[in-house]
Order: structure tokens, then C-alpha cells, then sequence
């Protein structure tokens, strides 16, 4: 497999296990020079939230590899796992896990610590800005909406520039009236960011409206296909 | 009002209650974190003191810290001091005392912190520990502050470990606590009442500071 990587994919391949027994296989290979969406599809339960935290580095798997272009985040063979913080990844939790005691603007300017405070701060208004967060800086997560909240977890993970998005069912906690409107903001400001997005979903509408490509976990195994061939 | 009992009973609350931040910290963190099947064996331990007469856990320190035990020998060697009937004595025996008193708060304000908001954290590049200073320590404050106000006040009333590990000693072992049985013994009961009072108002008041302070202000 390694023979062939090129420099400038993610290939990931790999296999964990449950405590119950049951085994996730992980199979990805997607380019990281240009933006496209990945979409992990399957029903509930079936690993595809467990891939994503494999390739977060936030769960170990027992077998496998994964590169990220000329570089290697996991390979048990070799006994190499990079930790979360070297991999330079942003992970987008379900429920965005935003931290309850730290204003909206805090929280964006959270992982910023290697900038000055002046670009800290610069950085933190264009974020804002940019997820129409413009006067929700001095308030604590549990005073904006949902959405809202899945702006400000979004626009966290964005201020890094991280090489990579995780995203895992970002719009779940969305009502379902607004998850339509939101979806297509989603797109909009991931294409605008131009990093390469690993989604998870089980929303058949989600995995269609955002997918360059979709890996459908439905089997059990990990099967890619292009959005286009979906038809 | 025994002054120099009162000043006694606050150096070795405020000495016990420091020591058991800092050892009963980085324990209860681990507690909370660990997945490790005999974690319940370390939590009987430190539960024990709850169950155990006062009595009864000052003997065995009596006993482990004297002259003729290993440690009492070692730390005679070290020190030139017997533990027994000394400050560092009753310091000893407040920290183990009130160690469940620290310590469950503490293992319940950190076992309380989404697990999810640490992981955040280290995607976000932030390290463990920075992550352990900026998000699980203040998450888990509530808890931490509870038992560190039931440390302290329980070991301000402390009775039963002092006496037994400690003596009646004034100016050196005699506690409020102890001033308190000395003066009922000596049917003294006007001194005992004003002490008795203190200790009464005092851990109203701390509770109170509990109730007022442990509320988070973001939910």
C-alpha cells in the first residue's frame, strides 16, 4: 500500500476493535492539496465516529496505518502514533463541545496561544466575522442558540487553519427546520476555508448535498465512492 | 476562650487542608481518569476514615508512628522528634482523617468535566497539562472547592485522632475540640459554651460560603 501513496494524500488504512468484539475497518484515501468533502454515510453504531477519532489520534487502533502525505500519524507495525497535538488536525464535535466557562470570543481564541495577543485578537475578529458571530463575543455558550453554537465550535476549529477537518454529524443538533439553511452555510464557509473535510452523517440529504466523495459504512467495511456516481 | 487552642486548631487546618490540595489533587484526578480494574481498592482506602471510629485510626497511627516502628524510628532518625504528641503528629493524623472528605469531592468534580471538552482541547493543540490548567481544573472547581471547605472545617472539629495521636499537650496537641472536653470535664461549661459556639457559627458560615460560592456561573 505504502509503495504507491503520493505525497499529498491521506491514505488511512486500518482495523479496530470493540470491547464487544465487534471490528471497524477503516479505509480512506482522499487527496489534502484541495478542498473536497469526505463523507463517512452509515447507520447508527456502525464506527463511522470511531474512524474519525482514529484519525484524530484520539483513539489508538489495534491495526494499520494512516499517512498523511509524507507523514505518518499511525503505524502499529512500527509503533509510531502521533498524539492529537502533532497531527494539526480540527475536530468539530457532535455537540460541538465548546468550553461552558469561557466566553464565545475566548473560546475561539483558544487554540491561538502560538500568536501574539495583537494577532490573537485580529484573528478572533475575522472568525467572527466570518461566521457572523459579530457581537456574540462576551457571551457563554449556554446564551447563544444551537446554531449559533455550531458557528462558534466551527469557527474554533477554523482559526488554526488546521490541515484537516473531522467533522462528526455537525448538524445533529440542529432542529430539523434550520438543518437545511445550515447545511448549505456549512458548505459555504468550508469551500471559502479551502482544508480537506472528513464529515460524518447518517443523513442520507447531508451525505448528497455536501459529498465529493462517500465512504459508506453500512456493511461494515469502509467502501468509497465518488459523489458523482451516486447518481 | 482557649486562644492559643483556637490559633492551634488553624495552623493544623490550614497545614492539613494545603497538604491534602496538593496530594489529594493529582489522586483524585487519577481516580477519575484511571480504567484500572482495582481502581476500587484505592477508594475503599481512602474512604476508610469514614467508616473507621476516630479512635480506632488514631491507635494504628500511634502504634505506626512510634518509637518502636519502622517509620517512627526513621523519622525519629530523621528529625530528632518523635511524631507522637507533637504538632507534626496531629498534622498527620488530620491529613489521613479527612482525606475522604478532600479527596470524593475532588474524584466527583473531576469525574463531572466532559470527557469531550479535554479532547477538544487537544485537537486544538493544546497540551495535557496546559489542557489540565485551562479547562479540567476550572471545570472541576466546584468539586474541589467543596472539599477543600470540608477538609478544612472538619478538621477544625477534629477530636477523636488528635486525642489519640496527640495527647493534650497545651500550646502543642490541645485543639479546640479538646479545650472543649477539658472544660466540660472541669464543669467549665461557660468556656466550653463559647468554644462550642465558635466552632458552631464557624461551620454554619463555611457551609454557607460553600452553598454560595460552588454555584457555576455558566449554567
Amino acid at each position: 500500500m505504502t509503495d504507491n501513496v503520493l505525497a499529498q494524500e491521506l491514505v488511512a488504512q486500518f482495523q479496530t476493535r470493540y470491547p464487544s468484539g465487534a471490528t471497524v475497518h477503516g479505509n480512506l484515501r482522499f487527496p489534502i492539496d484541495q478542498f473536497s468533502i469526505t463523507v463517512l454515510f452509515g447507520p447508527s453504531g456502525c464506527g463511522k465516529t470511531t474512524i474519525l477519532r482514529c484519525l484524530a489520534g484520539l483513539h489508538r487502533p489495534q491495526q494499520g496505518v494512516i499517512r498523511f502525505g509524507s507523514e505518518t500519524w499511525l503505524d502499529t507495525n512500527a509503533k509510531v502514533c502521533r498524539s492529537p497535538q502533532e497531527r494539526d488536525i480540527g475536530f468539530l464535535f457532535q455537540d460541538y463541545a465548546l468550553f461552558p466557562h469561557l466566553t464565545v470570543s475566548q473560546n475561539v481564541g483558544y487554540g491561538l496561544n502560538q500568536l501574539s495577543a495583537v494577532a490573537r485578537q485580529q484573528r478572533v475578529g475575522e472568525m467572527l466575522s466570518a461566521l457572523k458571530l459579530t457581537g456574540m463575543e462576551a457571551r457563554y455558550p449556554h446564551q447563544i442558540s444551537g446554531g449559533q453554537q455550531q458557528r462558534a465550535a466551527l469557527a474554533r476549529v477554523l482559526a488554526r487553519r488546521p490541515r484537516l477537518l473531522l467533522l462528526d454529524e455537525p448538524l445533529s443538533a440542529i432542529d430539523n427546520s434550520l438543518r437545511a439553511q445550515l447545511r448549505t452555510e456549512l458548505r459555504s464557509v468550508l469551500t471559502e476555508f479551502c482544508i480537506p473535510v472528513v464529515l460524518v452523517t447518517h443523513d442520507p440529504a447531508e451525505a448528497r448535498e455536501l459529498a465529493h466523495r462517500v465512504v459508506d459504512m453500512s456493511d461494515g467495511q469502509s467502501t468509497m465512492t465518488n459523489a458523482d456516481d451516486l447518481g | 476562650m482557649d486562644w492559643t487552642a483556637l490559633w492551634l486548631t488553624l495552623r493544623v487546618a490550614c497545614c492539613s487542608t494545603a497538604i491534602l490540595f496538593l496530594v489529594g489533587v493529582p489522586l483524585a484526578y487519577w481516580l477519575a481518569m484511571t480504567h484500572w480494574r482495582g481502581r476500587f481498592v484505592i477508594e475503599a482506602i481512602v474512604a476508610l476514615p469514614l467508616v473507621l471510629p476516630p479512635t480506632v485510626l488514631g491507635f494504628y497511627l500511634l502504634v505506626a508512628l512510634g518509637p518502636n516502628s519502622p517509620l517512627g524510628r526513621w523519622c525519629l532518625s530523621l528529625t530528632g522528634e518523635r511524631l507522637p504528641f507533637s504538632f507534626a503528629g496531629i498534622l498527620i493524623g488530620s491529613v489521613l482523617c479527612n482525606l475522604p472528605f478532600a479527596v470524593r469531592p475532588f474524584v466527583s468534580g473531576f469525574a463531572g468535566v466532559n470527557r469531550r471538552l479535554i479532547e477538544a482541547s487537544w485537537c486544538l493543540g493544546v497540551s495535557k497539562r496546559a489542557t489540565f490548567v485551562r479547562v479540567t481544573l476550572p471545570l472541576a472547581w466546584p468539586g474541589i472547592l467543596t472539599g477543600l471547605v470540608l477538609a478544612f472545617t472538619h478538621s477544625v472539629g477534629e477530636f477523636g485522632v488528635a486525642l489519640m495521636i496527640g495527647g493534650n499537650i497545651p500550646g502543642v496537641t490541645r485543639t479546640l475540640s479538646i479545650s472543649i472536653y477539658d472544660n466540660v470535664q472541669a464543669m467549665d461549661y461557660a468556656a466550653a459554651s463559647q468554644s462550642a459556639a465558635l466552632l458552631l457559627v464557624f461551620a454554619f458560615a463555611m457551609l454557607c460560603l460553600l452553598q454560595a460560592w460552588g454555584r457555576r456561573e455558566w449554567t
